[in-house]
């Protein structure tokens, strides 16, 4: 959470240096606010004549830099000595009240210069955050361009090769892009990169209804809950996805039959997910063959110390492989 | 559709090139550079040229869309993994291709396009890794 206000904080502060009228106008604004609320509440202040003068100071010196700080100081020390400081109204400072008006200045002085120190590290900080979201998208744009090569590489392989090999290519090839399309959705947070579930697996639903589009009239419908996942974690929930629905693509829709295929993802405690996968096609086969997608499924259902069943839905089949999910 | 390829790598260009071709469509190129695309374009007229940001000769995709349109009247579709730089150059072009890209994203790709060209419907759903501009 502190996280948060830090970065609140930074974005708070102007980025770069403002012009110098600004800042100078600024600053007299700042001490000018702390020099009303002094003067209008005079009565609750007794001898404090500077205590409300140095969050104006501290303010300028953030906000701006360290010399409209020292300025803010200067002028602090002028209006305060002027109207607050006996003898009132003289300008001048009596012996009794020199060395607390002198100590004053110099507290002021150094509040703008540490606080230019603050500023210039809270600027590194967030220019080390700009840099390692930058190193981020630049190695997520090389991995996807290492995956295109890949994917080419395997259709030029699946070239004028009999139907059969080809479909086992073009299911090789789709495996790799639920890879690929991790990286096209990866953001940082902190340390880790991670995913939205819900973004990506709606993503990877559209590539596969491109992919059928024409071929079969199935619309793919997708309820995901908008949590973080890692990318270690995306990747096996992607494919597992991505299996359950070519599998329905493949057995609950024969002969150009239309139908829905709703894919779920919700966590059913903090540490469980659930992936549902609904058709309302033909109806669970009876035996299921374990062919290589339902293999996969199994082994990725247990690498996350999953589940999986697959039962008769009031129409269709319906398939829930719960996974733990380490937390983002 | 006669379609110009401009992409840098020529394996990504031959296969984009395979499956076009299998889909009925004439393939010029495919063209590497900002120079190589023009003279093929001022050869054959496209009518639609796929572009790659990245090119031998530097970013150079975005200058080669605007040539195209510009000299030819030639709509551009970048095919790039950089969304980013595709989308400053939104000017240049119809819209984007991400990479790594579905071969049927590209052939629908080329239909919304042809359909954006000719004035014509454009699906509701569009295929997925493809961004229009306009």
């Amino acid at each position: 959470m502190l996280y948060r206000v830090e970065d609140a904080l930074v974005r708070a502060l102007p980025r770069r240096r403002l012009p110098i009228p600004v800042a100078y106008s600024g600053a007299t604004l700042i001490v000018g606010i702390a020099f009303f609320v002094r003067w209008y509440s005079k009565a609750y202040w007794h001898g404090y004549t500077v205590l409300l003068f140095i969050p104006a100071i501290f303010l300028s010196a953030l906000i701006f830099d360290r010399a409209c700080g020292v300025y803010a100081t200067a002028l602090s020390a002028g209006l305060a000595g002027y109207f607050f400081v006996k003898p009132i109204g003289s300008g001048g400072v009596s012996a009794y009240d020199l060395v607390p008006f002198l100590t004053f200045i110099a507290i002021g002085v150094v509040i703008g210069f540490l606080t230019e120190l603050l500023r210039h590290a809270l600027d590194r900080i967030a220019a080390d955050e700009q840099q390692k979201d930058l190193l981020l998208r630049e190695l997520a744009h090389r991995t996807k361009n290492d995956f295109m090569m890949m994917t080419s590489i395997l259709r030029l392989q699946a070239h004028e090769q009999p139907q059969a090999t080809r479909a086992v290519l073009d299911a090789a090839v789709e495996r790799v892009a639920v890879m690929a399309q991790l990286h096209d959705q990866l953001l940082r947070r902190k340390e880790h990169a991670v995913v939205n579930a819900r973004d990506y697996l709606e993503a990877l639903c559209r590539s596969v209804s491109t992919i059928v589009r024409g071929a079969q009239p199935v619309s793919i419908q997708v309820t995901a809950d908008p949590v973080e996942l890692t990318a270690e974690t995306a990747a096996p929930v992607g494919l597992i996805v991505n299996e359950l629905v070519t599998n329905a693509l493949k057995y609950a829709f024969p002969e150009g039959r239309t139908g829905t295929i709703d894919v779920g993802f919700k966590m059913a405690d903090l540490e469980t997910a659930e992936i549902l996968v609904r058709d309302n096609g033909v109806g669970c086969p009876s035996t299921v063959r374990e062919g290589l997608g339902t293999q996969l499924v199994r082994l990725l259902a247990k690498q996350m110390k999953g589940t999986v069943t697959r039962e008769v839905a009031d129409r269709g089949c319906r398939a829930v492989v719960r996974v733990q999910l380490r937390p983002a | 559709m006669r379609i110009l390829v401009v992409e840098e790598h020529p394996l990504i260009a031959l296969s984009l090139e395979l499956f076009l071709a299998d889909a009925g469509h004439h393939v010029l190129g495919p063209a590497s550079a900002l120079e190589d695309a023009l003279f093929l374009a001022e050869r054959t007229l496209p009518e639609l040229a796929l572009v790659d940001i990245k090119l031998v000769d530097g970013n150079t995709g975005p200058a080669v869309a605007r040539e195209l349109s510009n000299r030819f009247g030639v709509p551009s579709i970048f095919i790039s993994g950089n969304s980013t730089k595709a989308r400053i150059n939104k000017d240049a072009a119809l819209g984007l291709i991400l990479k790594p890209f579905l071969p049927d994203t590209v052939l629908q790709g080329v239909e919304v396009a042809k359909a954006l060209v000719n004035g014509g419907r454009v699906p509701e759903q569009l295929p997925s890794g493809l961004e229009l501009f306009r």
